[in-house]
């Protein structure tokens, strides 16, 4: 073997452990299972109009209709890693993401609004399961959040949380507000007894072109990896092109 | 200089390049490219066959070039997306192996390699922050090749991709096409489009086999700016303000390497 030949060998070895460390990026590592964070107390009927004003808030935290460019830092270990997403959201599509490392596109993956998921491509680094299972199923949980929300109490802090189950894979997911409902600062999403992920929600700003201020900073924590994501550019989506019959 | 290409498209192949499949062949074939196309602009006008002899002036080229400071603007396409993913900002080489590529548009990052190591930078907040680089050492093997490419020392190695050279009413344009089976999967061609001169790369596009394509375009190339210290540096790289007045500076002082912003 040449000298190039071993570079370029080491190198391959390398990007395999960039295929593991994007497995990880989605989940795909088994999940460590994270302590409870969050005792809340049972609602209180004074509690229903900062409730509600949560409800919206989560609800609509994002454009109806929307296009972002996304920077992502996934750390595993002692390694870290960038990762660009792009994004487009719509009621019509659903939820469409494309990830998109140095080396070129990981993975594009779609979630429709009826939950079902679709690989519309994938790279011989990433399995097509990993981008379906995983970075479909966890995502959405930050960037389209579920329409329907139940009150599940409030924290010692007096923040609020909100509850929602998913229709399919049986996952749980707690939205945690301030006080007042108005922002949307944490998010949980279990699955059964495991914690599969906290982040924190935060760098509310508004974009060009869309008056209301968005949430542009997630903090994820998986346990085995820890994924920083900052929206860096949001507008309002164009509609995806027409796939061929 | 057009006569340097049969003006009915024809063709003449030579063979450069040498990748390992995936990934790191696409990316090594599109980094190193796109700096071959970079540094094109050395390029003397005394060829008077095709492409092979073209492939030899660049390389020979390259070898006298000890530094280039340009901007750059990429378009990645996606195929099922309306609007492609921009991304804009600056590319520094200098002699031996230092190379930078800083984005400063949509978020701010820097890939710099000084020679002997390679490191990034992201910027979140208004502070820049170093990342715990993972595949450090896979990264640096790759910009260590593309550093002796730039050096003019790529042709004896490389021997995987075919190139076709085309003659256009904007200048030339070089066509590479994998020869192996498992690249050519992944890249359908990599085009290259000088400038009629020769002097300057216009842009570089890198076509995946299923429509979604990459679109480099540079402006404001300079040949040999002083580079102030620390460009490269891996621990506390130059502030890129710092840089660009640098450049700015030797562009007064040398009308004939523009630089613009």
């Amino acid at each position: 073997m040449t000298r190039q030949s071993g570079q370029i060998m080491a190198a391959i070895r390398g990007l395999g452990a960039a295929a593991l460390v994007l497995v990880c990026a989605g989940g795909c590592v088994s999940h460590r299972v994270l302590e409870a964070s969050w005792q809340p107390i049972p609602p209180s009927e004074g509690d229903s109009a900062a409730f509600a004003v949560a409800r919206q808030t989560v609800r609509e935290a994002f454009p109806a209709s929307w296009q972002a460019t996304q920077r992502a830092i996934i750390s595993v270990g002692r390694r870290q890693f960038t990762c660009d997403g792009f994004l487009t959201a719509s009621p019509a599509e659903g939820w469409h993401l494309a990830l998109i490392s140095m080396l070129g596109l990981v993975a594009d993956v779609r979630v429709r609004n009826d939950g079902s998921t679709e690989v519309l491509k994938v790279t011989p680094l990433f399995r097509e399961d990993w981008a379906r299972d995983y970075v479909a199923q966890e995502l959405r949980w930050l960037f389209t959040p579920p329409p329907e929300l139940a009150p599940a109490g409030r924290l010692a802090d007096g923040r609020l949380a909100l509850e929602a189950k998913s229709g399919a894979d049986g996952a749980k997911a707690r939205y945690v507000c301030s006080a007042d409902g108005s922002h949307w600062e944490e998010i949980e999403v279990w699955d059964g007894p495991r914690r599969l992920f906290h982040a924190k929600v935060s760098g509310y700003r508004t974009f060009p072109g869309w008056p209301r201020a968005v949430p542009s900073e997630f903090d994820l924590d998986a346990g085995t990896h820890q994924l920083q994501i900052r929206t860096v550019t949001l507008a309002a989506a164009s509609p995806l092109k027409e796939e061929a019959p | 200089m057009n006569s340097q290409f049969d003006s009915q498209g024809r063709q003449a192949e030579t063979r450069i390049g040498r990748a390992g499949p995936g990934f790191l062949a696409r990316l090594e074939i599109a980094v190193v490219l796109v700096l071959i196309g970079l540094f094109a602009c050395q390029l003397s006008a005394q060829s008077t066959n095709p492409a092979a002899v073209l492939l030899d002036q660049v390389a020979l080229n390259a070898g006298r070039v000890e530094s280039v400071f340009t901007r750059f603007a990429q378009e990645r396409h996606l195929s099922l997306f309306q609007e492609p993913l921009r991304t804009e900002g600056y590319l520094c080489f200098q002699k031996p192996g230092r190379i930078r590529w800083e984005v400063t548009q949509p978020y701010e990052s820097i890939l710099v390699s000084d020679g002997k190591g390679v490191a990034q930078f992201e910027r979140a907040g208004g502070q820049w922050k170093k990342l715990d680089l993972g595949l450090a050492d896979a990264m640096q093997s790759v910009v260590a090749q593309i550093g002796a490419i730039m050096e003019g020392r790529y042709a004896s190695q490389q021997r995987d991709y075919s190139i076709s050279a085309t003659n256009s009413a904007d200048g030339p344009v070089l066509t590479l096409i994998p020869r192996q089976p498992a690249m050519l999967k992944m890249m359908q061609a990599i085009e290259i489009y000088l400038t009629p001169d020769f002097r300057v790369t216009r842009r570089v596009v890198l076509r995946e086999q299923d429509g979604d394509f990459t679109d480099i375009r540079f402006s404001g190339q300079m040949a040999e700016p002083p580079l102030p210290a620390g460009t490269f540096d891996r621990n506390k790289p130059a502030d890129l303000e710092l840089i660009r007045k640098s450049v700015e500076q030797h562009k007064g002082a040398s009308p004939e390497n523009p630089v613009s912003k």
